[in-house]
């Protein structure tokens, strides 16, 4: 499953990268994303984040500078084969109805299909049910997707990404809309998937904490620019707070997790009254 | 529905589909103004040529039949087909516009260019693929939105309708000669216009098989859809390029025969789903029964007079079109 590359050269690498679409715009933007590791891109509203996830995965192109795939130009790879060694859950809820859970998945195998074959193999067989079970969603392949709660649609919706058998992984606010219980456990899913498999995953994270917990690379975007990019726990601090949200707080951790304190608490004093 | 209900639901379909198509052939073959029964009509296509029954099948109704039976498919599978792509459930080649371009160029063809009749598939595929490209374009907004692909295919529809009397009312010394085309319907055709249309007829039709997984894809989303490798932009248009060499090839038959794109892929998405593996052969034989079996209708139910299938169909048809729509509006 993990294909021979080597190790120092990055899963996704930006260069100079200048982008402009309506009013989101990304402005020299120079990183890293480190393979086999799990990075959550932060920042506040507007920032670019999502549009940034979107020059990863090629949807968007952009208009100077390059995105680089395992060291190859993206622009030069043909749809088909980036969906070979990209996968990504973009924000879009879109399913047909009266369509199953392991069909669902098995659209995750398109990539590898001729377009009048339309019965999976054995191999395609052997990923779907790899996908449902690093997922959980094995419990109800044969459920209809819509009656499913949104916790369980949604990994069924990141299984129909796994059964691509990509080895990076991108997902645009994947929580969103989940209820705090759901949260995180699908952030435990993503990370028990990453260490079993060594799958690149990069995502978008509003609550910073969440990003901090669960990620190993941290990356911050400020108004279609770069404002920090490390390991979560050195980043996450008063200065990066000011910097990157101009909030003033402060960070504590208890029990190993990150909790954010604003300092404006008078706003809370009539509550305590 | 559920897993079952849904799989007992497809195999229905599956059965009841072709049954209905033969039974509607049988009903084509056997009614109008003399009755032949159906053991005489099996032994007619067998080989014998009984005189009068025998000429009736082999040169009135049942090339009458076989066209019945394209048109209806190729209107219900371009239905089907731009249903999908457009992402808007009321998309008919009849209502957006697509049969109109096809049928303004055929219109043209006929009264300018009479002596090529035999291009008038081919023009009328290209009227109708322009018709469609516009109404895409014109809808285009960063993606093109269910709404506005309605409201620009209505406005192109009665432009080209103008467009299209206004050219009769030019040209009304020759208008004769297109008017029982216009009514939309099979009545007086032959083999003589199945044989210039059931090449293109049967090419798109093989050819929407082909766009059974990009069109099932594309039902994720744009975006969803490239990401698992379709390059969406590229299929799209190719789908629609087929719609409108469906619809065109009906048009350049039939004329303009409204509905049957609308309610066959509605109906059968209805009650089996909107997997295109399904949802496209089902319509297939769903559109050619339910245009045979019109026909036939409006050619013996009224006798003696010989209604237009177009306005049976149009008769069925728009009811449901109201009552699709006032399902969505509940619903939405």
């Amino acid at each position: 499953m993990t294909r021979i590359t080597h190790s120092d050269v990055p899963a996704l690498e930006c260069r100079r990268l200048h982008y402009q679409h309506g009013g989101f715009r990304l402005n020299n933007i120079e990183l890293k994303v480190p393979r086999g590791q799990i990075t959550t891109i932060v920042g506040p509203n507007g920032s670019g984040k999502s549009t940034l996830l979107r020059l990863l995965s090629g949807l968007s192109v952009p208009e100077s500078g390059e995105v680089l795939i395992d060291g190859e130009a993206l622009r030069s790879i043909p749809r088909r084969k980036l969906a070979k060694l990209l996968a990504m859950l973009p924000q879009s809820k879109q399913v047909p109805e009266n369509l199953t859970v392991r069909e669902l998945v098995a659209y995750g195998r398109s990539p590898y299909q001729s377009p009048w074959k339309h019965r999976a193999s054995t191999e395609d067989d052997q990923w779907i049910g790899r996908a449902l079970k690093l997922t959980g969603t094995a419990v109800y392949a044969d459920r209809m997707f819509h009656t499913l709660s949104g916790g369980e649609q949604q990994r069924a919706r990141i299984a129909m990404t796994l059964a691509q058998n990509t080895d990076i992984l991108l997902l645009d606010e994947p929580t969103t809309f989940l209820d705090i219980t759901h949260q995180f456990d699908l952030l435990g899913m993503l990370a028990s998937i990453n260490r079993e498999t060594g799958m690149t995953i990069v995502m978008v994270l509003h609550d910073l904490p969440q990003a901090a917990a669960f990620s190993h690379h941290m990356i911050a975007l400020r108004q279609g620019t770069l404002a920090a990019a490390g390991n979560p726990r050195q980043l996450l601090d008063t200065a990066f707070l000011q910097k990157v949200y101009a909030l003033s707080a402060s960070v504590t951790y208890v029990e190993h997790y990150p909790v954010i304190i604003p300092h404006q608490t008078n706003l809370l004093n009539h509550l305590e009254e | 529905m559920n897993k079952q209900q849904r799989n007992t639901r497809r195999t229905l379909a599956l059965i009841l589909a072709p049954v209905l198509l033969l039974l509607a052939c049988l009903y084509g073959l056997t009614y109008g103004s003399v009755s032949i029964s159906p053991g005489e009509v099996w032994s007619i296509l067998l080989g014998s040529r009984p005189e009068t029954s025998g000429l009736i099948i082999m040169d009135l109704r049942l090339p009458r039949v076989l066209l019945g039976l394209l048109v209806g498919a190729c209107l219900a599978v371009s239905g089907a087909l731009l249903q999908g792509v457009m992402s808007n459930p009321l998309a008919d080649p009849g209502i957006i516009g697509v049969s109109a371009g096809g049928g303004l160029a055929a219109v043209i063809t006929m009264v300018v260019l009479p002596q090529y009749s035999y291009l008038l598939p081919a023009s009328a595929f290209a009227g109708s693929f322009i018709a469609a490209a516009l109404i895409y374009l014109l809808a285009w907004d960063n993606g093109a939105s269910p709404v506005k692909i309605v409201l620009a295919g209505v406005a192109i529809n009665a432009l080209l309708g103008a467009v299209m009397n206004g050219f009769m009312v030019v040209f009304s010394d020759r208008v004769q000669a297109v008017l029982p085309w216009l009514s939309g319907g099979l009545s007086g055709r032959s083999w003589h216009h199945l044989g210039f249309a059931a090449p293109y007829a049967l090419a798109g039709l093989a050819l929407s098989l082909l766009a059974i997984k990009p069109a099932n894809l594309l039902t994720l989303g744009d975006d969803p859809a490239r990401l698992l490798g379709l390059r969406a932009e590229v299929s799209r248009f190719l789908i629609i390029l087929l719609a409108a060499l469906l619809a065109g090839t009906a048009v350049s038959v039939a004329g303009l025969v409204g509905f049957v794109g609308l309610v066959v892929p509605h109906a059968v998405r209805l009650l089996i789903g909107g997997d295109y593996r399904f949802l496209l052969p089902v319509s297939m034989l769903g559109g050619g029964a339910l245009v045979v079996f019109t026909d036939t209708a409006a050619r013996t139910w009224f006798d003696p007079v010989e209604l237009p299938a177009g306005i049976l169909l149009a008769g069925v048809g728009a009811p449901f079109f109201l009552y699709l729509l006032r399902r969505r509006r509940l619903a939405g």
